[in-house]
């Protein structure tokens, strides 16, 4: 089993009025190729950050991140472009993450003109495959974001992060904005392109329920630091920390 | 047994060019009347859950039985509440009914606030509007149920403004305003979907216990079959504009009749501490 991505005493801050925030706190974790790790905790536990972190939306205080063996935080320029697309993020909100200007067909097709992945008709094609990959049809290619439902959009989302052929992907919070039978279908939509693509998930969440069916392993993260990380059965049968606990406690009980 | 809230043949229809997020359904064409035929009854003291999918009708229903439906949409039907049809009833006494007899809270606490007033001026503003012409009292009951709520240091936190507080405080803030005059039904719109699920936990425990003391009413609105299964002792579910399904919750959970009803409870994550895994 090897580490597609290793983290090792990661500090992120920012700074605020009273002095610098901490909001992951020396962290360390190690993602397998292949897995879905689900990184679970409540707001303003630092999972955000560190998701950002990982794909360099945000630059660490300290420690350090390897992906596929290549530490990331030295790349600049050119190497950090091309490494740029192999990890890719959704994020929670699909209506502010998707230019509202832009047809579902050119937020796709973007990420393929950026990385010279393909030109013209071979462009275009690959968008279409995209779009029928993630359940929408050919023909949406042209509407604009407002003109999709929730679901839909998140759709769009995943696709555009697909377009470049990433082997990994961070989803934040990608599914909690859904209603239940929504966060349902992209849940599997998820799990299905991972098996086809071999794709490696961290899988961003407040609630624990959400993750149990595609998690391969849960990392519990509090105050900017993980307090539990093992396997999701372990986790759902035989949680360790308090914290944890805690957790599955508030997942709402139905008694039938 | 007589009915506190009756909604006989309720329906939502939206002319051509709607604003507002409310009817982006109908701006896309794909549909004109929001809400067909909605018909059904609440006793006093009893806890009612309504339960669908984005775009089912759910919040318009909620909206329309408070009277605060998006300009534009018209309400055709019968709601009586205590004895009156509320789409008749004109705006004085609307205003009246609502927050004194009636009261709502919202999914997102923090659009519903006013972000330039302390939030216990907000809290107590809700009694002075409604007649109470003791500014102090108006306070110290405001104060008392920031804290019935359980709201951490409400002394600290009435001082502050919407902004600086986290989203679990900001919605019992509006749990306050709402039970502050003693409404006799309370409609609580997806009051816990923005909040962390440890959060949400407390919230729902807030809304039952209130709910249990004082013999309220609740109609709980919600997308998540599972957040409604602890609270509600019955169910609606609305699918496309209509009813579907109405009956016990656990009824609803043991044996739906409806698809839709079924896939919603599918939806629901049979988890919990271990040893009550269903």
């Amino acid at each position: 089993m090897s580490a597609l991505l290793s983290v090792r005493d990661l500090v992120v801050e920012y700074p605020s009025p009273c002095g610098r925030v901490r909001a992951v706190d020396g962290l360390s974790l190690e993602i397998n190729r292949g897995e879905t790790l689900a990184l679970v905790g409540e707001s303003g536990c630092g999972k955000t950050s560190l998701g950002r972190a990982i794909v360099r939306l945000v630059r660490p205080t300290a420690g350090e991140i390897r992906f596929d063996g290549t530490d990331l935080l030295a790349l600049s320029g050119e190497p950090l472009r091309r490494m740029r697309r192999r990890a890719q993020v959704v994020f929670q909100d699909p209506k502010a993450s998707l230019d509202p200007r832009m047809s579902a067909g050119r937020i796709i097709r973007e990420g393929i003109d950026i990385h010279h992945l393909a030109t013209g008709a071979e462009a275009d094609a690959r968008v279409g495959r995209l779009l029928g990959e993630v359940g929408l049809s050919r023909s949406d290619a042209g509407r604009l974001p407002h003109e999709f439902s929730g679901g839909e959009r998140q759709r769009i989302a995943i696709a555009r992060a697909l377009a470049v052929e990433p082997e990994f992907l961070v989803l934040d919070e990608a599914v909690s904005a859904l209603d239940v039978i929504v966060r349902a279908q992209i849940l599997g939509l998820l799990a299905a392109l991972q098996a086809e693509r071999a794709l490696t998930y961290l899988f961003i969440a407040h609630d624990l329920s959400v993750v149990e069916r595609i998690a391969t392993r849960v990392a519990v993260m509090q105050r900017g630091r993980i307090v539990e990380c093992a396997p999701t059965r372990q986790i759902f049968d035989a949680p360790a920390v308090a914290y944890t606990q805690s957790l599955l406690a508030a997942i709402p009980r139905v008694p039938w | 047994m007589t009915s506190l809230l009756s909604v006989d043949a309720l329906r939502i229809d939206a002319p051509n060019d709607v604003p507002g997020d409310a009817a982006s359904d109908v701006r896309n064409g794909t549909r004109r009347t929001i809400l067909h035929d909605i018909s059904f009854d609440m006793a006093a003291g009893e806890t009612v859950g309504i339960v669908g999918e984005s775009g089912s009708g759910k919040t318009s229903l909620a909206l329309a039985l408070m009277g605060l439906l998006p300009h534009g949409l018209r309400a055709t039907g019968r709601v009586t509440f205590e004895g009156r049809d509320l789409l008749t009833l004109d705006d004085r006494t609307r205003r009246d009914l609502r927050g004194r007899r009636m009261a709502m809270v919202f999914q997102e606490p923090f659009t519903a606030l006013n972000p330039r007033q302390r939030v216990g001026a907000q809290v107590a503003e809700m009694a002075t509007a409604h007649g109470q012409r003791d500014g102090r009292r108006a306070r110290l009951d405001a104060m008392a149920m920031l804290e019935r709520v359980g709201l951490a240091e409400p002394e600290d936190r009435a001082q502050r403004y919407p902004h600086q507080l986290s989203g679990g405080e900001r919605q019992r803030v509006l749990l306050a305003m709402a039970l502050l005059l003693a409404p006799v039904l309370l409609i609580a719109d997806e009051p816990t979907s923005a909040l962390d699920v440890t959060v949400q936990a407390q919230v729902l425990e807030v809304l039952r216990d209130c709910q249990r003391e004082r013999g309220m009413a609740l109609l709980l609105v919600s997308h998540d079959l599972g957040v409604v299964a602890g609270t509600c002792h019955r169910t609606i579910v609305l699918h496309e504009g209509r009813i579907v399904e109405n009956a016990a919750t656990r009824e609803i959970f043991t044996a739906p009749r409806h698809p839709q009803a079924a896939a919603l409870v599918a939806a629901v994550p049979r988890t919990g501490p271990p040893g009550t895994r269903a």
